[in-house]
């Protein structure tokens, strides 16, 4: 399978608000993740682990972190001196469509030597193999062929998809479905083109444009995709898909010996346990001085729990410093918050409470 | 080629015979340290801390594994255009292939490697030694003290002194005499085989010895012959955490050092990064059965089991109902369900079947390697 010949999209939609004060100085794509990780690296991972070797990435205006993030792509073998990482910043308001983006990418794409384009959007959680999806693509025919995943009727946060027997895709905006969109799609580079280049003035997206042209002219046909996949648009979303990695099966699912998710790397010297700590069943970075106790959390790279502290379903993102005797529950730590000595917080499994980056608390109101 | 002022030449083709079979397939530089670094990277990242940035790293001795571990020496910030990290291995010429025959040989042979960037200074340093130390610091009181050579110093305790090459100095630091491994010590100082050489006179004296000579070494040969030419040779004393892995036992103590809750060793310290190849394991986890005390455990580790005053190197598993004391996991290990370790030393890669019981409490200190009667993890790199 000559991958090489698919070109990667990855589109960062733009900020829904549904996720603040995490989304406050950052897009969706770089908040932290799974001990370790920013959101991006899953779709990208899947990409690069897939053998596509041209990447571009367009962000909307938070994109200082996921920038910096990225670098020129080296962590994810991407520093090419052909194809590689491309990076689109945005440059209009926040309300601006995909198509007009990509557009602004013409010479990019004109000039890319691939065929074909993978298009992703930034939100899932996931560790998929594009390939077969590329062989259905090039076997079947399709204009367009779009990854679907089984679903429960009432969940709406995938889009639903109405698809006949032959994988056929009728409708990509039904009221109610068992099939939700992944909103991964493929088609020939040309098809792309052709689509933003004839509605780049009208004020649609390029899911908009596929659901009005889906039977006629275009004719797309559905993938399934068995594996795991997680969409987060929420913080409380944010929060169980965090906790499920808690899961070995989920762990398992993710993080797989020879697809493994790529990330930045740091320095940090392994996790140091001393003799007060008490941690089960959670997840800890590199750089962690742990001399407390942590159960069902999350622990990012660099937290310190000071003696007697104690941390229970909770997230803490990178550098927090939980003060002595300081107890947390139910609570999502952005980065480098600093909790004072006795400091207690609780949010509750419905509702975890966000705690935003730097706070240092005591200035921070509950 | 550009010029620089002071060139490190890094000697890492120590065999490290008496680390037994944890050397038989790398070489002592390339040993596994700290949960997560292998000996190499504390002298590689103090050059890079120490904002030197060009390194030749001379190497012989079961090369493979160090020569991929090191590559163009990026994980160390070492992948110059103009210097960087250069492996320097021994080499076949005309009149047929030779192996370096001592440290001042190894230098000798790649004059041609340093005179390219026609340095004054040279920083000759072994990668077997684990320390934090700023060089330029050293460059410093070198240019101050007008030196021909200085030899940097470390105090250690006297009863160890018949181990190391002594240094006698006079009340400013000039040294008056070396001697190895003496039996009636004079001086506490030990060499810790750092020097910094005026580059042409050091020159000079590697050419003189490998003609009139049948030995290449700095201690036993280029340093003694500068001391009966007078020329001056100055002692820089180091204050810290150093110290030579040379055995089991003291790679077995070092790395437990680590554990003490005043360390000496700072790795957390974020002015001073040691730095190292990573292999993007998954985090870390400690599952609901797990106790985890007085150690260090770092990515890719599955813990189900019980773990104290011990190190996990990466992608280390431990099985329920495990007990791990005073011991060191080196990566990829598979320790099984309800097996019992003491004071061990699991090399990488070696999988421990469930129920076994390992070492004692007040036992000596196991090496449990790949030659041991267990079977060992595909995906390690000593297979």
């Amino acid at each position: 399978m000559v991958m090489n010949n698919v070109l990667g999209i990855i589109y960062i939609a733009n900020d829904n608000n549904t996720m603040h004060p995490l989304t406050n100085h950052r897009c969706q794509s770089s908040i932290p993740f799974g001990s370790r990780y920013r959101m991006i690296d899953f779709v990208l991972s899947s990409m690069v682990n897939s053998n596509i070797q041209n990447v571009s990435i367009f962000t909307t205006l938070k994109n200082r972190s996921l920038i910096d993030h990225l670098g020129d792509g080296n962590d994810w073998d991407l520093d090419r001196k052909q194809d590689g990482l491309f990076i689109f910043p945005s440059d209009s308001s926040e309300n601006s469509r995909d198509i007009t983006s990509f557009y602004s990418a013409m010479d990019y794409l004109d000039k890319s030597s691939q065929e074909y384009v993978l298009l992703c959007y930034d939100s899932l959680i996931t560790n998929i193999d594009f390939r077969p999806l590329y062989k259905q693509h090039l076997k079947s025919g399709a204009d367009v062929t779009i990854m679907y995943k089984d679903k429960e009727r009432n969940n709406h946060l995938f889009r639903n998809l109405e698809i006949d027997d032959f994988h056929n895709i009728k409708n990509l905006q039904t009221k109610d479905s068992k099939f939700g969109s992944l909103d991964i799609m493929m088609l020939k580079k040309q098809k792309f083109i052709e689509l933003i280049t004839n509605n780049r003035h009208i004020y649609r997206n390029f899911n908009d444009i596929l659901r009005e042209q889906v039977n006629n002219p275009l004719n797309i046909k559905g993938f399934r995709y068995d594996g795991y996949v997680n969409k987060i648009n929420t913080t409380k979303q944010y929060y169980d898909s965090n906790m499920s990695l808690l899961n070995p099966k989920v762990m398992k699912q993710l993080f797989k010996e020879n697809n493994e998710i790529h990330t930045k790397l740091k320095d940090e010297p392994p996790a140091k346990f001393t003799s007060n700590s008490n941690v089960k069943n959670s997840l800890i970075a590199n750089g962690c001085i742990i001399d407390g106790e942590v159960i069902n959390s999350i622990l990012f790279r660099g937290v310190h729990v000071k003696k007697g502290a104690s941390i229970k379903n909770s997230i803490v993102m990178q550098k927090c410093i939980i003060g002595e005797f300081a107890q947390l529950d139910n609570m999502v730590l952005d980065k480098e918050v600093i909790l004072l000595p006795y400091d207690k917080f609780q949010g509750s499994e419905q509702s975890p409470k966000v705690i935003p980056k730097k706070s240092a608390v005591g200035t921070y109101v509950n | 080629m550009t010029r620089k002022e002071m060139v490190a030449m890094l000697l890492a083709g120590g065999e490290g015979s008496r680390l037994g079979n944890l050397t038989k397939w790398i070489a002592k530089p390339a040993i596994p340290f700290g949960g997560k670094y292998r000996i190499i990277d504390f002298t590689l990242s103090n050059c890079n801390n120490s904002g030197i940035d060009t390194v030749g790293v001379l190497t012989q001795y079961q090369p493979l594994i160090l020569n991929s571990y090191l590559g163009v020496g990026t994980p160390w910030d070492l992948n110059r255009k103009r210097g960087g990290l250069k492996i320097l291995p021994p080499y076949v010429q005309k009149t047929g292939g030779r192996w370096y025959k001592g440290t001042a040989n190894a230098i000798f042979e790649n004059i041609p490697f340093v005179d390219q960037y026609d340095p004054e200074f040279v920083l000759i340093i072994s990668g077997d030694h684990i320390y934090k130390m700023d060089y330029t610091e050293m460059l410093e009181s070198h240019k101050t003290s007008n030196a021909d050579v200085t030899i940097s110093v470390v105090e250690v305790p006297w009863e160890e002194v018949s181990r190391f090459g002594i240094m006698n100095t006079d009340e400013n630091f000039h040294i008056t005499e070396f001697e190895e491994k003496p039996t009636n010590p004079k001086s506490n100082l030990a060499s810790m085989g750092v020097y910094i050489f005026n580059w042409k006179l050091l020159k000079r004296y590697l050419i003189e010895n490998q003609q009139n000579s049948t030995s290449y070494d700095f201690g036993k040969d280029i340093i003694p012959a500068m001391l009966s030419d007078n020329r001056s040779l100055v002692a820089y004393p180091f204050e810290g955490y150093w110290k030579d892995v040379g055995t089991i036992e003291s790679l077995w103590q070092a790395n437990l050092d680590l554990l003490d809750d005043n360390v000496e060793l700072d790795l957390n310290d974020r002015y001073w990064r040691i730095r190292s190849a990573d292999p993007n394991m998954s985090p870390q986890y400690i599952g609901s059965s797990a106790k985890v005390t007085q150690s260090m455990v770092n990515e890719g580790c599955v813990v189900m089991g019980e773990i104290d005053h011990s190190i996990l190197f990466y992608d280390a598993h431990v099985g329920e109902g495990s007990y791990i004391k005073d011991s060191i996991i080196m990566p990829y290990s598979k320790i099984g369900k309800d097996v019992t370790i003491h004071r061990a030393i699991v090399g990488e890669g070696v999988i421990i079947p469930d129920g076994v019981t390992i070492g004692h409490p007040k036992g000596p200190i196991e090496l449990i390697d790949q030659n041991s009667n267990y079977k060992q993890n595909y995906r390690s790199s000593v297979n």
